[in-house]
């Protein structure tokens, strides 16, 4: 036992490539900026909101504090700044932090007043990990300006790889832990996966918010969500079956192929799940990304292509 | 030692909303409740906020009407703060209905608006999707009048 955890404990700490922290910086920093100012309009709405509609959660919970429109506005720029930077991996070890405080005081703020989106969770849990990380240290103005050295033990960007692929995986725990503290086993035997579907349906109709046109066709034949159900607390409570190579790319397709079917049938999107990028930390992306740039580069070098034309003599 | 202090506080973290209450979620830390409840019936129930004209019409009163912009999420944020003070502030209705009232008053394209009304409409999923779409049944909480 005591062998097995030494093996899990160094596996974990087991160096991996500098660059994949940087894609992962890249790819989370920058959909997590084009999220919030791709919807900056709602974010500044919050200071004109009705202040009895104000319910603080996470870090607001504790500061209980109302802002008005300047100090979003000037939270707004500083998140844009700072995302820029963070992104362009420039002084990450001051710009990344400060984005991703910046980013959770800006989601916790959007989310004390409404529905609190489960889509922006995991990435927010993600940038804070990449923040306190050496994501800089590669694919980035910082390390363009060191040239070469080696910032840190190569230690250091591998755990921040396997803790993103861990939290992820808890994410998706945590969610069939609630079902079934929730509902039991009646969460696959009964129909709560089709009346909440037909609910969801339902209650975008009638407030006049748009809704998927597939979730009411199936409703009257109800062993199809009891399939579903099944097959999302399976996707779920697999999670941890992304650590063993073998079943990590299965998983991952079943896991992609779930948040589809949610946006299919209720018209419920989680971009950053339906984009795959929660799963990124699972798979080698530097080679890819290598590779890709690769091709880009060979192509943009190759000679201009011209038509040879056979007239056959 | 550094990873490992980051590692053991975001698992515990993140492994917290375990112990929490059911009811209870939070941002970014969460049990993720999203489905989980025990939804047994096709029964429906939708908390609205209805502007009444002269004639008796009622129609649905948009999210700007409670002070929202008309983002794709506010109807589900107004249609939320409803559910919350009619679960756990009945008290607040009255004051809440003759704040959209006040609301209504000053927006020109509720003008034929005279009476505001907070009401939740009970409806079957089934019966709703195979074309019955009035509610079964409404039940008023509130009703004010617009202060012109």
């Amino acid at each position: 036992m005591k062998a097995a955890m030494r093996a899990a404990v160094e596996r974990y700490y087991r160096p991996l490539p500098p660059e994949r922290l940087g894609w992962l910086r890249i790819v989370v920093f920058g959909y997590s900026l084009l999220y919030v100012l791709l919807q900056a309009r709602m974010f500044l709405d919050a200071a004109g909101f009705p202040p009895e509609e104000y319910r603080p959660v996470g870090i607001f919970s504790l500061l209980e504090t109302q802002l008005s429109g300047h100090a979003l506005e000037a939270l707004l720029i500083a998140f844009a700044a700072t995302g820029t930077m963070a992104l362009a991996g420039w002084r990450f070890t001051v710009t990344g932090p400060a984005f991703a405080v910046l980013n959770l005081v800006l989601l916790s703020y959007r989310n004390s007043w409404g529905y609190i989106q489960h889509g922006e969770k995991l990435a927010a849990l993600h940038v804070l990990i990449l923040a306190s990380s050496r994501a800089g240290d590669a694919v980035s103005i910082d390390a363009r300006a060191r040239s070469g050295d080696a910032a840190a033990s190569p230690e250091s960007y591998g755990w921040p790889v396997r803790l993103m692929a861990v939290v992820t995986a808890l994410s998706y725990v945590i969610s069939a832990v609630t079902k079934l503290r929730y509902s039991g086993v009646q969460w696959i035997t009964s129909d709560i996966v089709r009346n909440a579907v037909g609910w969801v349906a339902l209650r975008n109709e009638v407030l006049g918010l748009p809704s998927s046109p597939l979730g009411p066709l199936l409703l009257q034949v109800s062993w199809v969500f009891n399939a579903i159900a099944v097959f999302t607390l399976i996707v779920e409570l697999g999670a941890p079956l992304a650590f063993f190579r073998t079943l990590r790319t299965p998983w991952i397709l079943a896991a992609v192929m779930m948040h589809w079917g949610i946006l299919a049938l209720m018209l419920i999107p989680f971009p950053y799940h339906l984009l795959g990028i929660p799963f990124l930390p699972f798979v080698a992306m530097e080679r890819r990304f290598a590779q890709s740039s690769e091709r880009v580069s060979l192509i943009a070098r190759r000679r201009p292509f011209r038509w040879k034309l056979d007239h056959g003599d | 030692m550094r990873g490992a202090l980051v590692t053991v506080a975001v698992v515990c973290s993140v492994s917290w909303p375990l112990a929490w209450p059911l009811d209870r979620d939070s941002f970014p830390l969460s049990n993720y409740p999203m489905f989980a409840w025990p939804r047994l019936t096709t029964a429906c129930t939708i908390a609205q906020a209805y502007g009444v004209d002269a004639a008796g019409r009622r129609t649905r009163l948009p999210p700007s009407a409670a002070g929202r912009s008309p983002a794709v999420t506010a109807a589900l944020d107004v249609n939320r703060q409803l559910e919350l003070l009619l679960l756990g502030e009945p008290a607040a209705i009255q004051p809440y209905c003759r704040k959209i009232a006040g609301y209504v008053a000053e927006d020109p394209a509720l003008r034929q608006v005279r009476q505001v009304e907070i009401a939740r409409d009970e409806y079957d999923s089934l019966a709703f999707h195979a074309g019955a779409k009035d509610p079964s049944r409404t039940v008023t909480f509130a009703t004010c009048e617009v202060p012109r």
